[in-house]
């Protein structure tokens, strides 16, 4: 059942509650006043009835005294004379009944009351009466003054109604028009909608806060129209930088995969509709990773934001330039008239690129390797063509380095070969497939092997063994270049190990060391826990390491490179003179061996000037106190030239090529015996 | 049913003895009604203004030889009539005589306020103070004041309201309704 507030107005409750309330008031007093006259009546008529009684007493005692019951008989039916006396008896002393009178009514018995009176001659009692009373008088008493009090009741609720229904109607209207007020707000959502103030009394004062309230909330919806207006503005900016972002390079601006997907479905439609072809080119900076290893990725970006703006600078408007990641561009050129067309564009390209960047303040020169395909004629399908364009990109780069190739049907072969060895790269460091070969390094003064290299191989089932140029690239796009890094550390420790048991003199064994190494402290851990494991002397170890492990975080990459020479592991600096090498290294880094490029070897014999720069190199050497090691000695003419110039180290294919440790140990032996028969003879 | 002389006289003797105390209580509430009669009449009625009341006593004078009734009066001695006290003084016939000497300077009847008498007295009404309320029974040759008799065995009164209005007494009208009215 709904409470009485939801069924009723305000206004209808105040009436009916004071209406209530004044008739309770009249009822209660008019309950009151009845009582009161019914009380009082009944003491009147007690009164009266009592003194009727008294003076039938007094004189009916006498007949009591004289035993007359006649006369007795005769004044109390005086009785007759009051109808409110229902009955009365009149008994002796002895209790007899001695005369009665009983009225004639017989109705009025249905509502009395008693009483007795004794009868008493000279303070003797003499007998007494007994009177019945109707209370019919009372009764009728009572009916007349609740009739009036009904009337009374009537008039006061009418006159209550006439005074309330203005007094109410004046105190509740202004209530009743803030509710209007609220409920044309809350139907229409005008807040500029306001309550009269009709008076300064509460609901005055109510009408006046609600109007406030109101002020508030309207100038709050402004307030916020305004907000959300500047945050949809905002949110739109955002959404459109978004969508820019989504279908954009962060770095170069250039469109990126997901546009060119978009686009490249346009292309292979329209070429359809137009009857003509379309090119598609694939772009990757040549050695950019190396550029990124060495100048850092700041130097790199900039690379790339250059490349960007030479690239689009180069083709026609309505190609696409878009970077596809890293070092990656695709390049689509719409509505080619003849194959030919795309081969001019990738010889501008090239030149274009050929030519030498400002980045930093720095004179630079870079390459490119390019990849096309044609569509319809390499190609029907948009991926098929993208497929083909990588495959001719790899090649050209296989084939050198910053030049452009057209995919041919044969090129898929190579496609073939790259995917397979990536995808056998893991399980064959989990089956121990690699090896390590090694390359003695030679004092040329007197022929003694002073060390040797470890280099990796792979021992693969279909492809034979590959050198690490064949899968060395391949391992690091996949991350595992590390587990092959410690693969042969581990390799060479138990190397060094066997031969520290055959040999009475140490060969000291060097390895490579990625740069990938030198961002945290694992290499130290991993390298403490082989020495550990094989027991032996880390001053027979050399890790080999490039200038570029110093480029990202030299700091850092200090700390480990005295990390691992802490162990007691010798440091070599490898590819010394090529690069960006900074002579500062020599001064900070704990190095204790040099090793001479193999591009200042293989013309030293030819060029003064390379001659001149390893003499440089070799007085650099000596005066810091550092071995130098020659790489790539191919000829006694290259090593004579070193010897000249005071460079005695030497490695290289003259010597022995990398070959397997039972080859390098025959090879070794055959040597050593020789020279021992030799200084024999002497 | 064999029954015994001795039981039979004793039967006979119990009958009697019955009827005898039947009639003895008869008497005694005739005559107790009496006495009360004479006590409540002095209560109705007003004497005389001259009347004196000696020592504040109210004296009911009775002729009668009847011990009952003698008895009876006895138990009314004394007793209260607003500020006065009754007193009952019984009369002989000796006292009846020397009430008959008229002038001999004092007579047994003087002081009586009341004075009952029966038909077994004679008395000379005449000898009798007026402020003497008489009050007679029976077949008596004068009727007092207020006359008692017996009616289907009830005792019953008459006032001689006319002779107590002469003689000065004020008699209740409660009294008067109860009297049957003396018709001489």
């Amino acid at each position: 059942m709904r409470p009485l507030s939801d069924r009723y107005g305000l206004r209808l409750r105040l009436m009916i509650m004071s209406l209530v309330l004044v008739l309770l008031a009249t009822l209660a007093i008019g309950a009151a006043v009845t009582w009161n006259y019914s009380r009082l009546a009944k003491n009147d008529l007690l009164t009266r009835v009592g003194i009727e009684t008294e003076i039938i007493i007094q004189n009916v005692s006498v007949s009591i005294l004289f035993d007359d019951r006649a006369t007795a008989q005769e004044i109390i039916s005086t009785f007759s004379a009051d109808p409110s006396v229902l009955s009365a008896e009149l008994y002796n002393k002895e209790g007899e009944l001695f005369s009665q009178y009983q009225a004639d009514v017989e109705s009025l018995k249905t509502a009395s009351f008693e009483f007795k009176r004794e009868i008493i001659f000279q303070e003797e009692i003499i007998g007494y009466m007994l009177v019945e009373v109707s209370n019919q008088e009372i009764r009728q008493q009572n009916f007349a003054i609740l009739v009036f009090l009904v009337t009374v009741s009537l008039i006061v609720l009418v006159v209550a109604f006439s005074f309330s229904h203005p007094l109410i109607n004046s105190t509740i209207q202004p209530l009743l028009k803030l509710h209007d007020t609220s409920q044309r707000i809350a139907e229409t959502g005008d807040y500029s909608l306001r309550s009269p103030v009709t008076s300064s009394d509460e609901v005055g004062r109510l009408s006046l806060a609600f109007n406030q309230m109101l002020n508030q909330i309207e100038h709050r919806d402004d307030m916020l129209e305004k907000q959300v207006r500047q945050r949809t503005t905002e949110l739109e900016k955002l959404a459109e930088e978004f969508r820019y972002r989504a279908f954009h390079d962060n770095l170069t601006g250039l469109p990126n995969r997901a546009l060119m997907d978009e686009r490249f479905e346009h292309s292979v439609e329209h070429t359809l509709r137009c009857d003509n072809r379309f090119a598609c080119l694939l772009l990757d900076l040549d050695d950019f990773k190396t550029i990124n290893d060495t100048k850092g990725h700041e130097f790199g970006d900039d690379l790339l934001i250059e490349v960007a703006k030479r690239l689009k600078a180069t083709v026609r408007a309505e190609d696409l330039v878009c970077r596809i990641g890293g070092d990656e561009f695709l390049i689509l050129l719409n509505d080619l008239k003849s194959p030919d067309d795309v081969n001019t564009i990738a010889r501008k390209i090239l030149t274009r690129l050929g030519r030498e960047f400002v980045l930093k303040s720095e004179r630079f020169k870079t390459g490119v390797s390019i990849g096309g395909a044609l569509f319809p004629d390499h190609g029907t399908s948009a991926s098929e063509i993208k497929r083909h364009a990588d495959v001719a990109m790899y090649r050209a780069k296989a084939a050198g380095k910053n030049q452009f190739c057209i995919f041919t049907e044969g090129m898929q072969d190579d496609v073939k070969y790259r995917l397979l060895i990536k995808n056998d790269l893991k399980p064959a460091i989990a089956r121990g497939d690699f090896e390590i070969y090694v390359q003695p390094k030679i004092n040329a003064v007197d022929n003694q092997i002073v060390g040797c290299e470890a280099l990796v191989r792979w021992n693969h089932p279909q492809e034979g063994f590959l050198t690490p140029d064949k899968f060395i690239p391949f391992a690091e796009e996949a991350g595992l270049i590390s587990d092959i890094d410690y693969f042969v550390i581990r390799e060479s420790c138990r190397k060094q190990k066997e031969w520290t048991t055959l040999f009475n003199f140490p060969i000291p064994i060097a390895f490579n060391l990625s740069g990938r190494h030198f961002h945290d402290f694992k290499i130290v851990e991993v390298l403490q826990n082989a020495i550990d494991e094989f027991a032996i002397d880390p001053s027979l170890l050399e890790a080999e390491i490039t200038e570029a492990v110093l480029i990202e975080d030299p700091e850092k990459a200090q700390k480990i490179v005295h990390a691992v020479k802490a162990l007691g592991i010798c440091i070599s600096l490898d590819d010394f003179g090529t690069g960006y090498s900074s002579l500062n290294y020599l001064r900070t880094l704990p190095i204790d061996t040099v090793k001479l490029d193999r591009s200042f070897v293989s013309n030293i014999v030819e060029s003064v000037q390379d001659r001149r720069l390893t003499r440089g190199i070799v007085s650099l050497a000596q005066g810091l106190n550092l071995r130098l090691i020659a790489e790539g000695v191919e000829n006694e003419k290259q090593m004579n030239a070193l010897m000249e110039l005071g460079c005695f180290f030497m490695q290289g294919f003259y010597f022995l090529r990398p070959v397997k440790t039972s080859d390098f140990l025959q090879w070794h032996l055959k040597r050593y015996t020789k020279s021992i028969l030799s200084r024999q003879r002497a | 049913m064999n029954i015994s002389i001795s039981q039979f006289i004793k039967a006979i003797a119990y009958v009697l003895l019955f009827l005898a105390s039947h009639t003895f209580a008869d008497e005694q509430k005739v005559s107790a009604l009496r006495s009360a009669y004479l006590f409540y009449f002095s209560s109705f009625i007003e004497w005389p203004e001259n009347t004196e009341f000696t020592q504040k006593n109210i004296v009911l004078c009775a002729y009668t030889k009847n011990e009952s009734d003698q008895y009876q009066l006895k138990t009314i001695q004394g007793k209260a009539l607003g500020q006065l006290t009754l007193d009952i003084r019984i009369l002989n016939s000796a006292d009846t005589f020397s009430s008959d000497i008229k002038g001999a300077g004092r007579s047994s009847v003087d002081g009586c306020h009341l004075l009952y008498f029966n038909q077994a007295m004679s008395l000379n009404l005449q000898a009798v103070s007026p402020t003497t309320l008489l009050i007679s029974e029976g077949d008596v040759v004068t009727k007092g004041d207020i006359h008692l008799f017996t009616n289907n065995n009830k005792l019953m009164f008459e006032i001689n309201s006319r002779d107590l209005n002469s003689k000065k007494f004020k008699v209740s009208s409660k009294l008067l309704r109860l009297s049957r009215t003396e018709q001489r």
